[in-house]
């Protein structure tokens, strides 16, 4: 598979008054055309921080070392004037909430007219023509294309958010909770049409997310991340069938679903990330640590084919 | 130990000034329209939906944080629906509430220890600072909110959301409640802290003999903690029973297609889903007769067809590339179509009524057949041509199979 | 938990502490620094341009000019002292109790202060002041009316919104009276944004004192310090090039009043992000 996107020992960190953060430490993964990966984790675990760092959006402070190929383009050393070309035509993102990125104050047909126009010279009346179809794709009705963001419900707006970012095609679709704030249902009419996409177009998406649940039913491969680091990375149906990472194993037992029966969580707190925990960051929480596991930092190795996990016994988990 | 019996609450609409004046109609948010049910001791009720199912406000009337419009709750065999706040603050101290956004419930300018052990001084129940200090540190190490010394003096800010969301537990204990009404206590937690505030929760329901309501729009939490559960749809319960019954055999066609939806975490597990369309309607104009039935895969021609559904459905053909064009030609712009009640209709101006006329009665039977079948008459009076449907019949609950169900198919 | 931020908010902010500290220094230590006597009439020469002798001149009626411009910071600290701090300490409850309560207490309060409000601020405290008289005392209590609306519609705002915090509702759910609640959740969070508006409205004081005393509605001839009423007086002599009696007091109002602007406006942008950071 033709690799799209591939993050190399990417590592972001910013300044704070309390130190450095270290929102992301030596990341080393791929994303190839087609394929839905998606990025699971909890608070603190730098999965928003992924998402910024490809869309050029990180915090003011922030600094990128590494690299973030995206074609030819090393993402991690460019501009924000050249961010602001890509974002939209070859990258587009979609957030938890749709506000952040719909103007209160102007219609959803310009909305796409705005976007279509910053990166196309086409005409105001086919840009319009594509906001329609746009729209309708998604289940708008014409009818309402020139109503305000804040007169459509939740779901409507998440729908036309993804309309937005699609509109002119990218290769690269960043998914940061997007259905988090939305009702079942909702969540689940809105994966459909994720789905649809998926089969339609060769477009890649990174689905961040702390729902596992989503993850299971959307994505191909699946990245965990923990305080900064990859813990583990595989196709889906192993990572799910057999977790190789400590973390991983105690996160897919901490689901509560349907079938479940028994409570199981992961004891103590996601650690400071001013001053992680030495050796492998997750060993103050694990139940399998060994003194070493303090000392050295695990490398990410394959355990398995094609399924990397940074745990000094990896081995003893297959 | 609690009653709720037709509970009704209405929030007015704040509307413009010159709304007002014009229209003669008072909206009002039917956020609780009509809801009843019964809490036994020592169980834990699950008040389960989406949002805007009114599950929240239940909640908070059951506090009287809100006024019901209609209705009656009695607590305790007491009929506190209408009870003044003098009165009713003594009982305060056998019902609190945990709320859902553990940031945003402890007072920012109070330390934790000083929050914790507010409720005491709020009732009198402790004589001195001393006292105060000593019950607020046992409940405390009782929620796992250890080293409870150091943490006593920090703030809110210095804590994280699942000790946030102990401290709130342990101030909802602190007075010993014998009810505790729990809306969404984990949703905004990280699924590894889930489970060790919900084993807290049992733990203590355990030590305490309380009752729980919990509130919640996670089916899978509601499977494992509760005992009896209410699905709960724009304001009205529509299956309400034992959990195991529900779950195994869900009855509603709301409750099974929430079941549905939900993202199974395996997958090996993936399936295609059937989901009902649209979104949960506005809950100032709830749909007439039983209120899913817009959006029910199973729905019947009497479940309450009315005007609105005739416009929907129009709006939706106008989606449809090969529909589109002589929609628009012969039934014209979507706005100039009306509807009230169970009326739809529009002025006709220079059309041809015969052709209109005709076309209306044909996209029907493109319809839902059960929609078609609803159509009482389509006429044309007066220049304007009416679709009109038949009433619905009466939507009440009926026991299937051990639980309570309102629904027509049944 | 409030930090400082370098930024240009935080350096005017202390640019503006600096200027008002040393503005209140000079008013304590007014008649250390400057002999009271310095400050009668016919003292001195009249209109004696800024020499060793008389740093910035003497004025009409032979009075050093640099004295009066020291004496004239302790009467305007002291107006703006029991102007701005008598109108907080009236606005403040009111405005909590009218956010707090609502319904008809807040209608009507909040009709009194906005008809006091709409009122042009420095024709209604020449009124106030027309009818209680002259002396500072009085001042103060005119100034203070015309700002209490000021307060109270600040706390009224904030108390508003703060009333909506899930952490009200819990103290509701407590079984916490309407009074523990205002004191001990809301008061302490409204009262965040008071010291940026204390600041600014003390600057707007500065002004209104002056103003007044330009007109001739402030203070007696005999007070040791008036800004406002040297410069009313300075005005004749302008066109005969006599420029030092209006040009120091005219320079000590605008520092005071700039110096306190610059304190509100930095106090102001940072408790702006703190609020915003509770809410998120």
């Amino acid at each position: 598979m033709e690799t799209l996107l591939k993050a190399e020992d990417l590592s972001v960190h910013y300044s704070t008054k309390r130190g450095y953060v270290h929102a992301l430490d030596g990341i080393n993964l791929a994303i190839g055309r087609g394929e839905t990966l998606g990025i699971v984790g909890e608070t603190g675990s730098g999965k928003s921080t992924f998402a910024k760092a490809i869309l050029g959006i990180l915090p003011p402070k922030s600094r990128i070392e590494g690299r973030l190929q995206f074609h030819e383009t090393d993402l991690a050393r460019i501009d924000a004037e050249y961010f602001r070309r890509i974002r939209g035509k070859d990258i587009a993102l979609i957030f938890q909430d749709p506000m952040t990125r719909l103007n209160p104050l102007m219609r959803i047909e310009d909305h796409f007219v705005e976007t279509i126009k910053a990166h196309e010279s086409v005409s105001e009346s086919e840009a319009r023509a594509r906001a329609v179809t746009a729209l309708t794709s998604m289940r708008v009705p014409e009818s309402r294309i020139r109503n305000y963001p804040h007169e459509f419900s939740g779901g409507m707006r998440q729908r036309i958010m993804i309309a937005l970012a699609l509109v002119l095609k990218p290769s690269l679709l960043v998914a940061d909770e997007p259905t988090t704030s939305l009702d079942v249902i909702v969540e689940a009419q809105i994966l459909e049409i994720l789905e649809d996409l998926k089969r339609i177009s060769s477009m890649s998406l990174v689905l961040i997310t702390h729902n596992l649940g989503i993850v299971a039913e959307v994505c191909d491969r699946v990245a965990v991340l923990y305080a900064g680091k990859l813990a583990e990375l595989g196709p889906v149906e192993d990572i799910f069938a057999r977790p190789i990472h400590p973390y991983t194993r105690l996160l897919l037992r901490s689901i509560i679903s349907l079938d479940t029966k028994e409570l199981h969580s992961i004891e103590g707190t996601p650690p400071d990330l001013v001053d992680p925990p030495s050796g492998c960051r997750f060993h103050p929480r694990c139940p399998y640590a060994q003194p070493v596991c303090a000392e050295q930092v695990p490398p990410f190795v394959e355990f398995r084919s094609g399924q990397p996990a940074s745990c000094l016994f990896g081995k003893d988990f297959l | 130990m609690l009653e709720v019996e037709d509970l009704v609450v209405h929030y007015p609409v704040k509307t413009s000034f010159l709304q007002r004046l014009f229209s003669r109609e008072k909206l009002s948010v039917h956020a609780v329209d009509g809801v009843s049910l019964t809490l036994r001791s020592g169980e834990i009720l699950g008040l389960v939906g989406e949002s805007g199912c009114g599950k929240t406000t239940v909640g908070r009337a059951i506090l009287k944080l809100v006024e019901p419009t209609s209705g009656m709750i009695r607590f305790e065999g007491i009929d506190v629906t209408r009870a003044k706040e003098a009165d009713f603050r003594s009982l305060r101290r056998r019902i609190q509430i945990i709320f859902q956004d553990p940031h945003a419930s402890l007072n920012p300018a109070m330390t934790i220890g000083r929050a914790i052990g507010h409720p005491l001084k709020i009732h009198g129940l402790a004589s001195n600072d001393r006292e105060v200090r000593d019950n607020v540190l046992r409940v405390m190490r009782e929620v796992g909110l250890t080293p409870e010394e150091q943490l006593f003096d920090k703030y809110p800010g210095d804590l994280s959301g699942g000790q946030k969301q102990r401290a709130v537990i342990a101030r909802a204990i602190i007075l010993k409640p014998r009810l505790i009404v729990a809306d969404e206590p984990v949703a905004m937690l990280d699924m590894s802290v889930r489970a060790r505030v919900l084993e807290l929760m049992l733990d203590l329901k355990t030590k305490y003999d309380l009752t729980y309501v919990f509130i919640t729009h996670d089916l899978a939490t509601a499977r494992f903690l509760c005992d009896r559960i209410a699905i709960m749809y724009l304001g009205r319960i529509v299956e309400f029973g034992p959990v195991k019954r529900i779950y195994e055999s869900p009855k509603h066609p709301y409750t099974r297609a929430l079941l549905n939806a939900i993202p199974v975490p395996d997958p090996k597990r993936r399936a295609p889903k059937i989901l009902p369309r649209g979104e949960v309607p506005d809950a100032v104009y709830p749909p007439a007769g039983c209120r899913f039935h817009p959006r029910c895969p199973a729905v019947l021609t009497t479940c309450g067809w009315e005007g609105r559904d005739f416009i929907d459905y129009l709006e939706e053909r106008r989606l449809n590339p090969e529909k589109v064009q002589r929609d628009e030609e012969i039934l014209g712009p979507l706005d100039e179509w009306w509807a009230r009640g169970f009326q739809a209709g529009r002025k006709i101006g220079e059309e041809d009524a015969t052709q209109l006329i005709e076309h209306v009665r044909s996209i029907l039977t493109e319809a839902q057949p059960q929609m078609n079948q609803a159509v009482r008459d389509v006429s044309i009076r007066d220049r304007q041509i009416t679709v009109e449907f038949h009433d619905p019949d009466l939507l009440g609950q009926k026991e299937v199979e051990g639980r309570l169900v309102e629904c027509l198919l049944y | 938990m409030i930090r400082e931020k370098r930024t240009l908010a935080g350096i005017l902010s202390w640019i503006g502490l600096g200027i008002l500290v040393a503005f209140i220094f000079i008013g304590i230590t007014a008649p250390l620094l400057v002999p009271i006597d310095q400050t009668k009439a016919l003292a001195y020469p009249i209109l004696q341009p800024p020499s060793p002798q008389h740093w910035m001149g003497t004025d009409g009626i032979g009075r050093d000019v640099f004295a009066r411009v020291i004496w004239g910071a302790r009467t305007s600290l002291e107006i703006m002292a029991i102007g701005a701090l008598l109108a907080l300490v009236v606005g403040f409850p009111l405005g909590l109790l009218s956010g707090y309560a609502g319904g008809r207490i807040d209608r009507v309060l909040v009709l009194v202060m906005d008809s006091i409000y709409a009122f042009p601020g420095l024709l209604l405290a020449a009124l106030i002041a027309v009818v209680i008289g002259k002396g500072i005392f009085n001042i103060g209590i005119a100034i203070t009316v015309i700002y209490i609306p000021l307060y109270f519609r600040v706390t009224r705002n904030q108390t508003l919104s703060t009333r909506e915090e899930l952490y009200v509702e819990a103290a509701r759910a407590l079984g916490a009276r309407p009074r523990t609640i205002m004191l001990s959740y809301i008061a302490f969070n409204v009262v965040i944004v008071i010291p940026a508006i204390f600041s600014l409205s003390a600057a707007d004081t500065i002004l209104t004192a002056a103003g007044l005393s330009y007109l001739g509605f402030g203070l007696e001839i005999d007070v040791p310090g008036d800004w406002g009423r040297d410069l009313s007086d300075a005005q004749r002599f302008l066109g005969a090039g006599i420029w030092w009696t209006s040009l120091f007091p005219g320079l000590m109002i605008i520092l005071l009043t700039v110096g306190l602007s610059f304190l509100g406006e930095g106090l102001n942008d940072i408790v702006n992000p703190l609020l915003r950071k509770e809410r998120a």
